[in-house]
């Protein structure tokens, strides 16, 4: 069983005081800690999981600078045997849609069963990338899978519908499955892990080395442009109600009255 | 005057041959478990071996380790130990006379007598309590397994056929110089209604002592009397400080444990004294030193020993167990590092550092290490605190302290390392405020390093992850070296343990440049000094009524008692009392070794039980000197519904308090 991972390096936003830079398409990163993409952290973990029951291969594949390679370095920490990194100036401006075509070219190149890539990544959140990369290499996907099973040539996966509802499926091999949180406990990568990763090789990829135009990928071969950003505006603070059920439920009752709300 | 040698037995050649045989057994016991010791990874200690010897023999000769909150035990321990050193002494003695060189005659022989028939007396006592103690007493609710009647069993016997063989061949040879066996005379003057038959009697009672005897030398490297030859080697081991091993010098080296370690496991007799005082066992965790340790024990066997590779069934010798499966649950992640445990064993053993390093092993793997572990050691590694993303709000309070910050461009004699817990909890940031009240009115020259300030890695150590434990010391020697700065003052005694005692273990190793070499003390020291001096002087009262809960890390790690006891009685007013579980027997408040960071689900916490022993010490307040204990203590006050009648403060915010506020012209109210 051999796998391809897609991961991405996003930054930490969760608890961060944002601000959008002076372009307005993009916030300001500077003071900001970068880390693998939340998605991707599992689907790498379930693809070491699937390696350890089945054995065969995992190669991690990224899209980015330099900086980036320390998410591939996490990955062979964890287990993976290859890492490639695609960089091109080409590249700049991807959208979800050209980041796809640039990884399918990548995994074009390699032997592969099965291709995990995290739902979506916490920074853009498009969640478009697993199935693009399924349809331009033209094998099935299966989205927001929450458990794997190989069964020869084909996966029997479930994946998470709304109201905690869950469907089995059965995806024939290749194909593409985007990972959802939840699906395992990733593993814990210790510094002294990454240290030892740290001389590893890891191939980067142009994108003549993968065969593709400079149109094809990046901005120009992007089919979203973003426009601009902005805050959310802060909403008013909301009020606590306090004392008896009673007595909340009278003030409750007095403010909708207020509002007019009660007819 | 002498005995003669065999009398009254036949078949020499038998016992001889027997002889043979056990002593073959007995030296296959000790090759086995030394092989499973050459599996250790190496050594971290550095010893002066004189001291060590020194301190390895006075310690096993006298027992003295045994007495402590055992008196009994101790007395029964040392009565067995001598009594069995004396007759084994005793034995080979008679051997050389035996087979070598005749030399036991006259004065000599009856002085060796004499020597033997008590030690043998005090002997038998010695077993007879131990049982007593084990069996009746139930002393350190000490487990029995089905090995402990065996070997007392044994040891009676021989003891006891000893003096019946001796009484019948006194009875039957001579009666010169029978007061100079007292005891053997005693059990001749019993048999002696039936001394016609006695030396057929005799005879089999010989064989029977023999028997018993060669099968306890052949059982004993197989049973836990081994713990004769390895509490003396683990106590001798164990005397130096740990060193550090870094990541560097430790890759390539196989071996999850120490030789220390390894020696320990075989030291350990399940003895339950460090389970009782065990803080975590108390409040019902899936912890037990002694269960750990004795699993780590199993593991190294199963993994190591020389029936693996040559004998039992298939699956013995194919597979190799793992870490994860020979422990407990996940009972390595609820030690807390107090090391009461390591205070009261009598062999030497530190359960707290074995587990420490088997989570280093889980570390390593990533498997099997709990979530919110995990999750607060990746936010070390990436924000260097263990809160969520700090920055600006993390510091954010400082403003109110005016104080220097050598990130500004400050400069001072003194850097004022606050502590990751001291800048996030806000019951901490008042123990700030108070010890910079107190540092200015005593004119100390200092600053803090503001955004610049980092986590000291202490629990990142403690948890068993030494590669983030690492980076993070390198990042504070690069500090300190940019800022110049030697002298450091912290608050918490896990921020003072790991940069006064780990740092310059690692610093060389680790060839940061410029590092200097740090002067760290602990804030109840400076407070000490700066009363010696004069520099510091308490105009103001506190009435009340005081007892100080010593913190582990300042403590037993680092036998710091006084000062801070001697801080509070400079205090106009106050009365201390100590709590029943001081100093030495300091029980923790959960906080120690990661512990901060676990979710634990068991329902009663280890801070609680420490807040009832305030309770029941009538107290107002309950006095600290460590982050961790103080947010602890508040919590567990509340939830034990002390809060009204008990308060938790810092040493440093009592100091405060007795300073009254015309003596602080540099204080500015924030």
């Amino acid at each position: 069983m051999d796998i391809v991972v897609c991961v991405k390096r996003v930054p930490d936003t969760a608890e961060a005081d944002l601000s959008i830079d002076r372009s307005g398409k993009d916030i300001k990163k500077d003071d900001l800690v970068f880390d693998i993409n939340e998605w991707d952290n599992y689907a790498i973990e379930e693809a070491i999981l699937l390696k350890e029951k089945l054995g065969g291969t995992v190669t991690a594949v990224t899209m980015g600078s330099e900086d980036d390679e320390e998410v591939l370095r996490r990955c062979l920490a964890l287990g993976a045997d290859n890492a490639i990194r695609l960089e091109d100036t080409a590249f700049v401006g991807s959208d979800g849609y050209s980041t796809a075509v640039a990884l399918a070219a990548a995994i074009k190149g390699i032997p592969y069963d099965l291709i995990l890539t995290g739902v979506q990544a916490g920074d853009d959140g498009y969640g478009q990338v697993g199935p693009t990369v399924a349809e331009i290499l033209g094998v099935p996907h299966a989205t927001l899978v929450t458990s794997v099973e190989i069964e020869g040539k084909v996966a029997r996966v479930r994946r998470e519908l709304e109201g905690g509802l869950e469907e089995l499926v059965e995806v024939q091999l290749p194909a593409v499955l985007t990972i959802q949180t939840g699906i395992n406990e990733p593993r814990y990568v210790s510094i002294a892990g990454i240290r030892r990763v740290a001389r590893r090789d890891i191939p980067v990829k142009t994108a003549g080395d993968l065969g593709l135009k400079p149109d094809e990928v990046g901005a120009a071969g992007a089919r979203i442009e973003v426009e601009g950003l902005s805050l959310p505006e802060a909403g008013q603070k909301g009020e606590i109600l306090q004392g008896s059920v009673d007595s909340v439920v009278e003030q409750l009752v007095g403010i909708f009255a207020s509002k007019g709300w009660l007819g | 005057m002498t005995r003669e040698v065999f009398w009254n037995i036949g078949a020499r050649w038998l016992f001889y041959g027997l002889s043979v045989v056990a002593v073959a057994i007995f030296l296959f016991g000790v090759y086995r478990v030394v092989r499973i010791w050459s599996a250790a990874w190496g050594e971290r200690r550095e010893r002066n071996v004189v001291e060590s010897v020194k301190r390895a023999l006075i310690d096993a000769l006298s027992g003295r380790r045994i007495f402590r909150g055992d008196l009994f035990g101790g007395l029964a321990h040392l009565f067995i130990m001598w009594g069995f050193v004396l007759l084994f002494l005793g034995t080979v003695i008679f051997t050389i006379h035996a087979d070598v060189l005749k030399f036991l005659f006259g004065t000599v022989y009856l002085i060796y007598s004499l020597v033997l028939d008590v030690a043998g007396a005090f002997f038998i006592a010695g077993t007879l309590m131990a049982a007593f103690r084990r069996f009746a007493l139930r002393a350190n609710r000490v487990h029995s397994q089905w090995d402990d009647p065996v070997v007392l069993a044994l040891l009676f016997i021989i003891a006891l056929t000893g003096f019946i063989v001796e009484g019948l061949r006194l009875w039957s040879t001579s009666h010169i110089g029978l007061e100079w066996s007292p005891v053997g005379d005693a059990v001749g003057a019993l048999m002696d209604g039936n001394l016609a038959g006695s030396t057929r009697a005799h005879a089999m009672i010989w064989w029977v002592h023999a028997l018993a005897a060669l099968g306890l030398v052949a059982y004993l490297p197989y049973s836990k009397l081994f713990h004769m030859f390895s509490a003396p080697a683990n106590l001798y081991l164990s005397s130096a400080p740990s060193g550090i091993v870094s990541l560097e010098e430790r890759e390539g080296l196989h071996g999850e444990f120490d030789l220390t370690q390894m020696v320990s496991f075989d030291a350990c007799t399940r003895c339950n004294r460090c389970e009782v005082v065990c803080p975590a066992y108390a409040a019902g965790e899936p912890l037990s030193p002694r269960e750990l340790v004795q699993s780590m024990k199993s593991y190294v066997r199963r993994k190591y020993a020389i029936e693996r590779k040559y004998l039992g069934p298939e699956e013995t010798r194919t597979t190799v167990p793992k870490l994860e499966e020979a422990m407990a649950r996940d009972e390595c992640w609820y030690c807390t590092t107090c090391i009461a445990c390591a205070e009261r064993c009598p062999v030497g053993i530190n359960p707290a550092e074995i587990a420490r390093d088997v989570r280093a092993v889980l570390i390593d793997s990533g498997r099997h290490v709990p979530k919110t572990i995990r999750d607060v050691l990746n936010t070390v590694g990436k924000h260097g605190n263990p809160w969520e993303p700090g920055g600006s709000r993390h510091f954010a309070w400082q403003k109110d302290l005016e104080v220097k910050d050598f990130s500004k461009g400050d400069t001072a004699e003194l850097c004022y390392w606050i502590g990751c817990l001291a800048s996030d909890d806000e019951r901490n940031h008042e123990v700030a405020k108070a010890l910079v009240r107190v540092l200015n009115a005593a004119e100390v020259d200092f600053a803090i390093l503001g955004k610049e300030e980092t986590c000291c890695g202490e629990f990142a150590r403690r948890l068993g992850e030494d590669g983030l434990y690492e980076a993070l010391v390198e990042g504070n020697y690069a500090v300190f070296a940019e800022f110049g700065i030697t002298n450091l003052l912290t608050t918490s005694p896990h921020c003072f343990h790991t940069m006064s005692r780990e740092y310059p273990l690692i610093r060389d190793k680790l060839k940061v440049e410029g590092s200097p070499v740090l002067n760290v003390r602990h804030h109840t020291v400076l407070l000490a000094n700066l009363l010696r001096e004069g520099a510091l002087r308490l105009n103001g009262r506190v009435e009340k009524t005081v007892a100080y809960h010593d913190p582990c890390y300042l403590g037993r790690h680092n036998g710091i008692y006084d000062e801070p006891r001697e801080v509070l009685r400079a205090i106009p007013g106050l009365r201390l009392v100590e709590l029943p579980r001081s100093r030495e027997g300091s029980f923790c408040c959960g906080g120690g070794g990661g512990r901060m960071w676990l979710e634990s689900d068991v329902e009663r916490r280890i801070s609680e039980l420490r807040a009832q022993d305030a309770a029941l010490a009538k107290v107002d307040v309950l006095v600290t000197a460590c982050p961790y204990c103080l947010s602890n203590l508040v919590d567990s006050m509340k939830v034990a519904g002390y809060s009204d009648s008990i308060e938790v403060r810092d040493i440093a915010e009592l100091v405060a308090e007795a300073i009254p506020a015309e003596t602080e012209p540099l204080l500015k109210e924030a």
